[in-house]
């Protein structure tokens, strides 16, 4: 850079060809005219002018270079990045009337915000030459518009010109600043991205170097009032008839082409003129047409125009990039000089009033102008690229690698989740705009330049007086901030507005090559201003910093700036990649690494066949990343299996992101008895958690599940049973409890024919008859068995086995059989059988059934006990007291509180109620006296020493149940009477073994349901070779072996906030970092991310992001 | 205090009714605080609109109900108390809830009935107040 810094400061006293940008040239030209000071504001396409002259003033401020290179060092040329072009114009102006020239260099919006100055400058008067650069954007590359700046010309009444090469440019910036000083106007020379951008020769001269003292004169033009500005206009009128003005108008107006007896005539300006030149010569077609180009063109060369009309075309072309500003003004002559001559412009072949011109849509329109066809230089377009189109990948622009934007916009994303909210997010121009497009999406409006926040104030006020007023977001970068966005937060304040104005402080300027600004000066040139001082000093009350990169810090944050009624400001503030302050601070020794086992990997089920209802995962995957950064208690999958491996993480995650349908399908994908589960679960997915702080899944399930809107959908699996493809293999059920509908929901799910046979009239089992009717909703159960029908099941209701068919019938009727009979015979105890009539006692199903059946065979204000401390016997303590609230109603078991089997749940409900326990108690004595009331006496079990003696007036035995022996006969039984299964094979031909009857703890409902599922997937094995082993196996090996504790926090702990908790695990259905972060670094490749280390730029923000953990740093190299 | 008083009840006069209190503040915002175990109903919600109309008249209000631990709400009285008729005399509704069960209920409510006003929920009454009575100055 220096070299060329040294290049383009030194002088030539010969011709000196060279091959510059068009931007180049004119730094070049305006050194060569000896300009004093540059002032400016970045933008494409003109910001190599201002980079030149910001290299070009720190070489010279350099004191060792001023004995290096006297030459290049003894005319010091001032520069500055002023904070918008305003301020540079306003600058500028300044400075030629302290007697320096100048040069103000700026974008063609940039003349909008300069236009102030500009149009009051011109009624005045300046001392040294201005010349102003302005760079038009045709095609907008990188603009919000692609307004046309010739208009400058004549709307300020300044002299404009129009460069078609760089090495016009150059020349014309020389001939700009002569003008300038000669008739004490600002000069503007308009170029457009293709004259600035190209390369050209130059021929580079002498520097002139005029020495200017500054100095001050009192001229009555200085003071702009009223009273002076009609004869000012005149004046000004006057200057650009000038004869200073008149000869540059026919210097500048060049017949290039000027073929003897041509027809046709073309008027061209800027770039136009280099390509139809090209062109033309390129087909030898220069004889046939005479070409003008425009170079001045305001004051419009009329006399240079007519001249031209004159000489006698058939037809004459306007060629000029954007609107019809030249066109105009020939028509305009032609029609006042009586000239008869057809004039083709815009709208004539392919001459549009946008966008750029090509050498393509130049030949096209001198083919159809010419009535010729151009075979040289024609570019045809690639054979057959249509079909190589649709397989290229889709290259949106999007944000650098590691970019702090990024980071920003995605800890917005987790706090301010758009879904859920109509949030307006009012952005910006500049790198961070492209916030906009996916897979970020996170602005609703960019217009332009600083009118973010001013568009959140108007959008607040437009809402204020609604009843949906609300907060609105604004969002810029810091430059632009500078630039036009602090006055318009003046505002805000001022006029009181409820906004939060979010600065993306990424410590430069990025988008048009990483100036200083005012909030980064970077070099001691220019002074710092520290932003949040500056905004606490307008009385913003919530100003805070935030590093994007720590999500956890800066979410809330930014929940407490929105939260806050007023202006809040959050700086959000990391420098931009390219800055040493991010290069320096990488450890290049470190690589990030995706671990595909964790990536995109699902932890529910192997068999990845299965159903999995995360229909909304984008949106459930964002609530699973913000959890991770957020949330208070972190809990494994692992932590809280269901034994019927339901995906409590789906489900609870979609819960999180009240997408309560995805919610219920997820349990659906398992089992059939959402509702039920919700009612009765002993939920030893919480108890199974070694932590102290636990998920409530079944209270969020019973809530989920009690939405009649979502419950009565059963579409989901109904539809996946009939599109199952058929395995044309029977399987009998025993038994229509819990285990044996589970095991037919599995089976008619995977395509077989299923039959059940039940002993009763009705489905359910145990649920159905024992379980009372105040613990669940019997007719949610009655809805979700009938499912079943729905899906293909055959039931045979009021078939008993043994009495109505055989074991051995059916084992050779069907391709296999599941028992799930339960275990229907309660046993009894001698001591009561012996003393207590029957009508004064009962074993407690039949208790619970009569109960169920609202049949009371108790008389008000007994007393009763209950015999035995398992769940059916607290059914029955409870269900006794539900009777008659006047009944007193005792438990004696031999078991202490704490041993007892019985769901501590339920205990406890039954203490509430009003239940007598005597723990440690069996039954030593009975009698009955002649009033038929039965005298009891307890004695201790571990010391049997007498506790309590008391009447009462009927006894409940609720010992346990064993199985009726003479419908299992050919089966193996184990020391429980149970069947003997192994991984519920009963050995037995065909048969195997589900539910309570089977070997194992299934009694629980839970438990039930998921050997009933685990007898299917044997059935499976059996009959289709099925792979994999029952899913849930380890959470149902748990609920067989582990004791649960009688810890009961949750029970109480209802008020819990879910969002406090993340309950994580590794899912097969995330796409979170590609939906939501959008890394260019980051790729899918089958299936799974990887990192393209060749982009990375070890921001690490990946490795918070990702919801699986699977991303992590790794060590690259190892240093000694 | 509101400048002029266009209710047909005097502030903070408590109507006590089978879902519990009903009464309008010095504000504005008609507050309906439910009693614990309430098995709600259809009819008891029909009468408790009814109520409300009666308080306000043909004014639009902000609404804050505050649940007590009550057992169930039923399908037909969620859709009637989210329905268009009941949003007559609503401008706003907050939601005071106390725990889990309510809380999603509550977000159950507002992302599947919902259309007629804004609703939010909140974990006190002082928040659900300060909410409101902006919504009521607007």
């Amino acid at each position: 850079m220096i070299e060329r810094t040294i290049n383009i400061l030194t002088a030539h006293s010969s011709e000196h060809k060279t091959c510059v940008m068009g931007n180049e040239g004119i730094a070049r030209a305006a050194i060569e005219a000896g300009v004093d000071g540059v002032f400016s504001y970045p933008g494409t396409p003109s910001t190599e002018i201002s980079e030149i002259f910001n290299h070009v003033n720190n070489f010279q401020s350099e004191t060792s270079n001023k004995e290096k290179y006297p030459e290049q060092t003894y005319h010091p040329i001032y520069f500055e990045y002023s904070i918008n072009e305003k301020i540079a114009l306003e600058k500028a102006i300044a400075f030629s009337i302290g007697n320096k020239s100048a040069l103000c260099v700026m974008k063609n919006v940039g003349m909008n915000v300069a236009s102030d100055p500009l149009m009051s400058v011109t009624y005045q008067t300046i001392v040294a030459p201005l010349v102003i650069v302005v760079c038009d954007d045709p095609g907008c590359h990188s603009s919000s518009n692609e307004q046309d700046s010739r208009y400058w010309g004549p709307m300020a009444s300044v002299p404009i010109f129009n460069p078609a090469t760089p090495d016009d440019a150059f020349k014309m910036i020389k001939q700009a600043f002569e003008l300038s000083d000669k008739i004490k106007l600002p000069v503007i020379v308009r170029t457009t991205t293709r004259v600035s951008h190209t390369r050209g020769i130059v021929t580079y001269g002498n520097v002139f170097y005029r020495s200017r003292d500054a100095h001050f004169d009192r001229l009555p033009e200085h003071i702009n009032i009223p009273a002076r500005t009609a004869t000012a206009h005149t004046r000004l009128l006057d200057k650009l008839r000038s004869e200073n003005v008149l000869a540059l108008l026919k210097h500048n107006s060049k017949t290039i082409l000027d073929g003897e007896g041509a027809k046709l005539g073309i008027i061209s300006s800027g770039v136009a003129t280099s390509y139809v030149t090209e062109i033309l010569f390129q087909n030898d077609l220069s004889h046939k047409v005479n070409l003008l180009d425009l170079g001045l063109i305001h004051p419009f060369p009329e006399k240079e125009v007519v001249d031209f009309l004159k000489k006698g075309f058939e037809k004459i072309l306007i060629l000029e990039e954007l609107d019809a500003f030249v066109e105009s003004a020939v028509r305009n002559v032609a029609q006042r000089n009586g000239l008869n001559v057809s004039i083709l412009g815009k709208g004539f072949s392919e001459i549009a009033l946008t966008g750029e011109f090509s050498i393509d849509i130049i030949t096209k329109v001198l083919e159809d102008f010419s009535g010729s066809s151009f075979e040289k230089n024609k570019n045809e377009p690639l054979q057959n690229a249509d079909k190589f189109l649709d397989k290229l990948p889709p290259r949106p622009p999007t944000l650098c690698a590691g970019c702090p934007h990024r980071a920003t916009f995605y800890l917005l994303k987790l706090a301010i989740p758009r879904e859920q909210s109509e949030l307006i997010m009012c952005g910006d121009i500049g790198c961070f705009g492209l916030g906009a497009l996916p897979p970020l999406k996170m602005i609703d409006t960019i217009n332009h330049m600083g009118m973010s926040i001013s568009m959140a104030q108007g959008l607040y006020e437009s809402f204020h007086s609604s009843e949906k007023s609300k907060k609105v977001v604004a969002l810029l970068g810091d430059g632009t901030f500078f630039h036009s966005g602090l006055a318009s937060l003046v505002n805000a304040v001022y006029t009181r507005a409820n906004i939060l104005v979010i600065i993306f402080d990424n410590r430069t300027t990025g988008m048009t090559g990483h100036q200083p600004h005012p909030g980064a000066s970077r070099t001691s040139k220019y002074h710092e201003i520290d932003l949040p001082p500056l905004l606490k000093g307008l009385g913003i009350e919530v100003v805070e910093t935030i590093n994007p990169f720590n999500v956890n810090e800066s979410f809330e944050k930014v929940n407490k700036a929105m939260e806050h009624e007023g202006v809040s400001v959050l700086v959000s503030r990391a420098p931009c990649i390219f800055l040493p302050d991010f290069k320096d601070k990488i450890d290049k020794r470190m690589k990030i690494v995706v671990d595909p086992n964790r990536c995109n990997t699902c932890e529910n089920h192997e068999d990845i066949s299965l159903s999995c209802s995360r229909c909304y995962a984008p949106k459930s995957n964002l609530s699973r990343a913000k959890a991770k950064l957020v949330a208070e208690f972190s809990i494994a999958g692992s932590e809280q299996l269901c034994p019927a491996n339901i995906c409590n993480h789906g489900f609870f995650n979609s819960v999180l992101e009240s997408e309560f349908k995805s919610a219920i399908e997820i349990v659906r994908d398992k089992i059939l008895f959402a509702r039920t589960c919700g009612d009765i679960c002993h939920r030893p997915c919480e108890f199974f958690s070694k932590e102290e702080n636990v998920i409530p899944i079944k209270l969020i399930k019973k809530t989920v599940s009690s939405f009649d809107e979502l419950f009565l959908d059963f579409s989901a699996p109904i539809k996946r049973a009939k599109e199952a493809p058929k395995k044309n293999k029977t399987v009998a059920i025993i038994g229509a409890g819990p285990a044996g509908l589970s095991a037919a929901y599995d089976l008619i799910q995977a395509g077989y024919n299923v039959s059940i046979f039940e002993k009763e009239s009705k489905a359910g089992g145990m649920v159905t008859f024992a379980i009372p009717y105040f613990r669940m909703d019997k007719s949610g159960f009655d809805t979700e068995a009938m499912q079943l029908e729905k899906m293909g099941v055959k039931f045979h209701f009021n078939r008993s086995l043994g009495k109505d068919f055989t074991l051995e019938k059916l084992e050779k009727e069907f391709d296999s059989v599941i028992l799930a009979i339960g275990m229907n015979s309660s046993k009894t105890l001698d001591i009561i059988e012996k003393s207590i009539p029957s009508s004064k006692k009962s074993d407690a199903l039949s208790f619970l059934k009569m109960f169920n059946h609202q049949e009371n065979n108790i008389k008000e204000n007994s007393t009763i006990l209950i015999i035995g401390g398992g769940n059916s016997a607290i059914d029955a303590a409870r269900s006794a007291k539900k009777m008659h609230p006047e009944n007193r109603v005792i438990v004696s078991c031999i078991e202490t509180e704490s041993t007892m089997p019985a769901f501590v749940e339920e205990v406890k409900h039954a203490a509430d109620e009003g239940v007598k326990f005597i723990f440690d108690s069996y039954v030593e004595k009975v009698s009955v006296g002649k009033n038929e009331q039965i005298n009891i006496v307890l004695n201790s079990f571990s010391d049997k020493k007498e506790l309590s003696n008391f009447h009462c007036d009927h006894v409940i035995t609720a010992i346990g149940q064993t199985a009726e022996e003479a419908v299992i006969g050919a089966l193996q039984k184990d020391e429980s009477t149970r069947v003997k299964s192994e991984n519920s094979y009963t050995g037995y031909g065909n048969v195997f073994a589900a539910g309570d009857i089977s070997s194992g703890n299934n009694i629980s409902v839970i438990g039930a349901i998921a050997s009933g599922k685990k007898a299917a997937i044997g059935v499976r094995k059996l009959l289709e070779n099925y792979k994999f082993e029952y899913e849930g196996e380890e959470a149902l090996e748990r609920l067989n072996t582990q004791t649960l504790p009688t810890r009961n926090s949750l029970a109480q702990n209802t008020d819990v906030e879910i969002e406090k908790f993340d309950l994580y695990q590794s899912c097969k259905k995330c796409n979170h970092c590609i939906d939501n972060f959008g890394c260019p670094a980051m790729v899918k490749v089958n299936g799974k991310v990887q990192i393209d280390m060749s982009r990375c730029n070890l921001c690490g923000l990946c490795i918070d992001v990702c919801p699986n953990n699977a991303i992590s740093w790794e060590a690259e190299t190892v240093i000694n | 205090m509101l400048k002029s008083w266009p209710y047909n009840i005097t502030p903070n006069k408590v109507i006590s009714t089978e879902i519990g209190d009903i009464f309008i503040d010095e504000n504005g915002v008609l507050v309906m605080r439910y009693t614990s175990d309430l098995d709600f109903g259809l009819e008891m919600a029909k009468s408790a609109i009814k109520i409300c109309e009666d308080i306000v008249g043909d004014h639009k209000v902000p609404v804050m109900v505050i649940t007590g631990e009550f057992g169930s709400m039923s399908t037909e009285t969620r859709e009637y108390l989210s329905g268009k008729e009941v949003a007559k005399h609503r401008k706003a509704v907050a939601l005071v809830v106390n725990n889990l069960s309510h809380r999603l209920i509550a977000q159950f409510i507002i992302k599947m009935r919902n259309k007629y006003y804004p609703t939010q929920v909140f974990k006190n009454e002082e928040e659900a107040l300060i909410w409101l009575n902006k919504i009521n100055e607007s």
